[in-house]
């Protein structure tokens, strides 16, 4: 499968019919109008200033007139408009959580609600009011990145992203928020590879004890088993689930579980997963389950797999990293905290450093779009990134520290511990076009015990590797929000 | 209460030490009060300040009396004086067409600042009565107070009606607080018009500046009540006075302790009081918890008693603490339908001559800056 081909393949994850208008805002997104919008400047001045947009949907790329020339990186906004889709309920409550949610959490891996915008409608009442949240720029969002025929991921990248998102994470959910929609094109990234976590428009404050809140969250891709059979007593989990399909995604380039419907979703997440059962999902059969046009959901058995499936891409801590995300069983799922201290982030290679990546052209989600429909463009565009490219990975065999590695089997899934393949292999066309990519994947080792050694470093002299900071000898995280700010650091070199 | 959370953190657990030296009055750079002990490291963009010190209450909503003072009665005066002038129009526009100018006021007692905070006190009262009616935890009351207050910081009632922007907060409050109520049940139970409910919500938010999020005392002070455990012999009377505590938040809900004091101050001040009225050993706490060392005790003395006594002297002597007579606040009304700006009635010379003057030069689908007269509404005519 060529790469071209595969990028056109890609569908991108229907919104499910129940989530508001409010989530998803780059997806229907195009940038073919450009418009000049005059609009008020709340905060702090009520000076008119103008503002060039872009685009006339849901996001727009902006930039503030009055910026002075030669600034245009931090000029440079978002800025997401408050859809008023029902206007009988006045300003709507995702927008106001969204924004009380914003103007709370602050974190360089949260996006920072930099100012409310509001354009007061006509007085002839011709147009009417609208409020727009302002977001410094980013130049990605990862789901664009991914499908950017120009970007590689490498582990270090990898790592340095599942590193930024889980600090987010932790953040977040010690503030006693979820987020309800994470996936990869809520993700931002910026050129010198800052990941912020976006679009709050699901998220919500929870409480530890437990409360009802509706399962019609999260985009189907990403949504937990729990949550397609009705549970309604959730916590920051669903967001994990969620992190560990985008850590899949990263490693394979593309979205692992691309279900067409709810039903199929949840098939393939128990095929790659494994059924439920008592032990693996307790109480999975109290809850209400999936009901799809009249006919409950039956499930059919399956071994897990998630491990073996993962382990061409991710290598023996990557693969054990997905086998502790992707858990049915939300109480046994891995916390942020939990994530963060896994070895998948402190072995060799390690993460790489912001500021060291390559840089690429915008890609957003609605990039890959336009990608699809002008592909002549993209071959004499090619040449920019190359140079970059090739800045970076001036060693290629970069996990030639796998002392097995070189000599190893570059089978997927072939060695190694643990039987159970056969039903890996749908899942295997996914990522067709990058699979003979040797950047993107740790060679299985013959035994997944050697794993706990620690790997001698022979490679990846590119990287200046972060110093491993000692680990902090309690891994636990007080459950009554503590104060974050501190927690985080401890862990910084 | 997951959305208070933040509160507690950073307040409860040191209310008198860190924070404290930096809050009476200063309406300044909140960034240059980084607490003492927190480590700033050059990479870290979030500084580890106190979590309260981070809020946008402490950072925009803070003020010294003074402060307060002024821009009430500069608003006041604004509009007394916009009213005096547009009266004067209109009545001069009624001559030149050979009308009559008997319908119009004649030497109007315009409200004063303090009769406004009597008709919002009387109308905040209604607040805390209603919400007692659903039900809800108080902090959700207390944030359709709060939003309330903030919002008459800089418009008068004679601009928009206190019962009006009243409706409003509270539905926003309900809503910002995750205790969303349909807007139909919502106006059907307080026989209100959806419409001019939803009419102000988005100036109001306008006017909150989006700040949402309202720290109040209730948390902390279950703080202190779990604090105080550990060190009181008589647990029953502990649990009076915590009770007695809360009903004085409740009270200082109606002052501007909520501008002038941090949350847990105000807490652990009517944890004082209530113990003071209660016979119980405040000392006794204030002892373990502030006096460990000659240091902190001398910071105690200097620093947070002077806070507490300031709490408690508003909460006794503030007359905004004693429930507004119904009598009063209808005087005040009827003063306040006379006061009405003729450039708002739909039924005036003015009105008209400056809707024509608009609709000749508005067509642009904003408004025009620089005209502090301005004024958005949300759907005006759809």
């Amino acid at each position: 499968m060529s790469p071209n081909s595969f990028f056109c393949s890609l569908q991108h994850p229907p919104l499910s019919t129940t989530t508001p208008a409010v989530v998803d805002s780059h997806q229907t997104n195009r940038f073919n109008t450009f418009d000049y919008l005059r609009i008020t400047w709340t905060t702090w001045t009520s000076t008119v200033i103008g503002l060039l947009i872009f685009d006339i949907r849901e996001v727009h790329k902006a930039r503030r007139k009055d910026a002075t020339p030669g600034t245009t990186g931090q000029s440079v906004l978002a800025m997401k408009r408050i859809l008023m889709h029902n206007e009988n309920e006045g300003i709507p409550i995702t927008a106001l959580r969204e924004i009380k949610i914003l103007k709370r959490l602050r974190h360089q891996n949260i996006v920072p609600l930099q100012d409310i915008a509001v354009s007061p409608g006509s007085r002839s009442g011709r147009s009417r009011a609208s409020i727009y949240m302002v977001f410094p720029y980013m130049d990605h969002d990862l789901s664009g990145l991914l499908n950017n025929p120009k970007v590689r991921l490498n582990q270090p990248q990898i790592k340095l992203y599942m590193k930024q998102l889980l600090e987010g994470t932790i953040y977040m959910h010690s503030h006693k928020i979820i987020h309800r929609d994470m996936k990869a094109a809520n993700l931002l990234i910026s050129n010198d590879g800052t990941l912020k976590i976006a679009d709050f428009g699901l998220a919500r404050p929870f409480k530890p004890e437990g409360e009802d809140y509706t399962s019609k969250v999260v985009t189907r891709w990403y949504r937990p088993p729990e949550l397609f059979l009705g549970e309604k007593k959730y916590g920051p989990a669903v967001d994990m689930w969620g992190i560990g399909c985008v850590f899949g995604e990263m490693l394979c380039g593309g979205p692992i579980l691309q279900g067409s419907s709810d039903q199929d979703q949840l098939d393939k997440i128990f095929n790659l997963c494994g059924s439920p059962t008592e032990e693996t999902m307790p109480g999975w059969t109290s809850l209400p389950g999936l009901e799809e046009k009249g006919v409950t959901y039956q499930v059919k058995p399956h071994n897990r797999q998630v491990y073996d499936y993962f382990l061409p891409y991710g290598g023996i801590v990557g693969a054990d990293l997905m086998d502790k995300l992707l858990v049915l069983d939300p109480k046994k799922r891995l916390t942020a905290f939990a994530a963060s201290d896994h070895d998948y982030l402190w072995t060799e290679p390690l993460p790489a450093e912001i500021g060291m990546l390559p840089q690429y052209d915008p890609s957003h989600e609605y990039d890959r779009q336009r990608r699809a429909e002008g592909q002549q463009d993209r071959h004499t565009t090619h040449r920019n990134n190359n140079n970059n490219n090739s800045n970076f990975h001036p060693s290629q065999p970069s996990h030639g520290h796998h002392p097995s590695g070189r000599h190893g089997s570059s089978l997927p899934a072939g060695g190694g511990g643990g039987g159970g393949n056969g039903g890996a292999a749908p899942y295997r066309h996914n990522g067709g076009g990058y699979n003979a990519d040797h950047d993107r994947r740790d060679k299985p080792r013959p035994h997944p015990a050697a794993s706990t050694s620690a790997a001698p470093v022979t490679a990846a002299t590119s990287y200046r590797p972060i110093p491993l900071p000692p680990k902090p000898q309690t891994a636990v995280v007080p459950p009554a929000a503590p104060p974050v700010s501190s927690t985080i650091p401890a862990r910084r070199p | 209460m997951a959305t208070q959370s933040e509160n507690t953190n950073g307040t409860h657990t040191e209310p008198g030490l860190g924070a404290t030296a930096t809050v009476v009055g200063t309406n300044g750079d909140a960034n240059g009060t980084v607490a003492s002990g927190g480590e700033t490291t050059q990479k870290e963009t979030v500084p580890l300040k106190q979590l309260y010190e981070q809020s946008t209450q402490f950072n925009h909503w803070r003020y010294a009396q003074q402060q307060l003072d002024d821009m009430r009665s500069k608003v006041n005066q604004e509009v007394v004086s916009s009213i005096r002038q547009n009266l004067e129009e209109e009545s001069d526009l009624r001559t030149t067409q050979g009308l009559s100018i008997d319908d119009l006021p004649q030497d109007l007692k315009y409200l004063t600042v303090e009769d406004e905070l009597t008709l919002l006190g009387f109308y905040e009262r209604r607040i805390v009565k209603i919400f007692q009616y659903w039900k809800l935890p108080s902090y959700v009351m207390a944030t359709a107070v709060v939003y309330m207050k903030r919002f008459f910081l800089e418009n008068t009632v004679m601009d928009h009606h206190p019962k009006d922007v009243m409706l409003t907060c509270m539905f926003l409050a309900r809503k910002t607080e995750n205790y969303l109520m349909s807007i139909d049940d919502f106006s059907k139970v307080l026989k209100s018009p959806a419409e001019s409910i939803l009419q102000l919500e988005f100036l109001v938010c306008k006017t909150l500046r989006f700040h949402f999020t309202i720290h109040h005392p209730y948390r902390p002070c279950l703080g202190f009540y779990f604090d105080m455990q550990a060190v009181t012999e008589n647990m029953s009377k502990l649990q009076k006075v915590y009770e007695r505590a809360l009903l004085l938040i409740d009270t200082a809900l109606h002052t501007d302790l909520c501008f002038l004091y941090q949350p847990s101050q105000i807490a652990l001040a009517t944890m004082r009081i209530a113990s003071k009225e209660e016979a119980y050993d405040f000392e006794r706490y204030a002892k373990y918890k502030f006096k460990s060392n000659e240091s902190a005790a001398q910071k105690y003395t200097s620093q947070l008693l002077p806070i507490l006594e300031a709490i408690e002297k508003v909460l006794k002597e503030d007359r905004r603490c004693v429930e507004v007579d119904k009598l009063v606040a209808t005087e005040i009304d009827k003063r306040l339908k006379m006061c009405k700006d003729p450039a708002r009635n739909p039924d005036s010379l003015l009105f008209m001559k400056r809707k024509r003057g608009e609709a000749a030069g508005d067509d642009d689908d904003d408004d025009d800056d620089g005209n502090p007269d301005k004024r958005v509404k949300l759907g005006d005519s759809a």
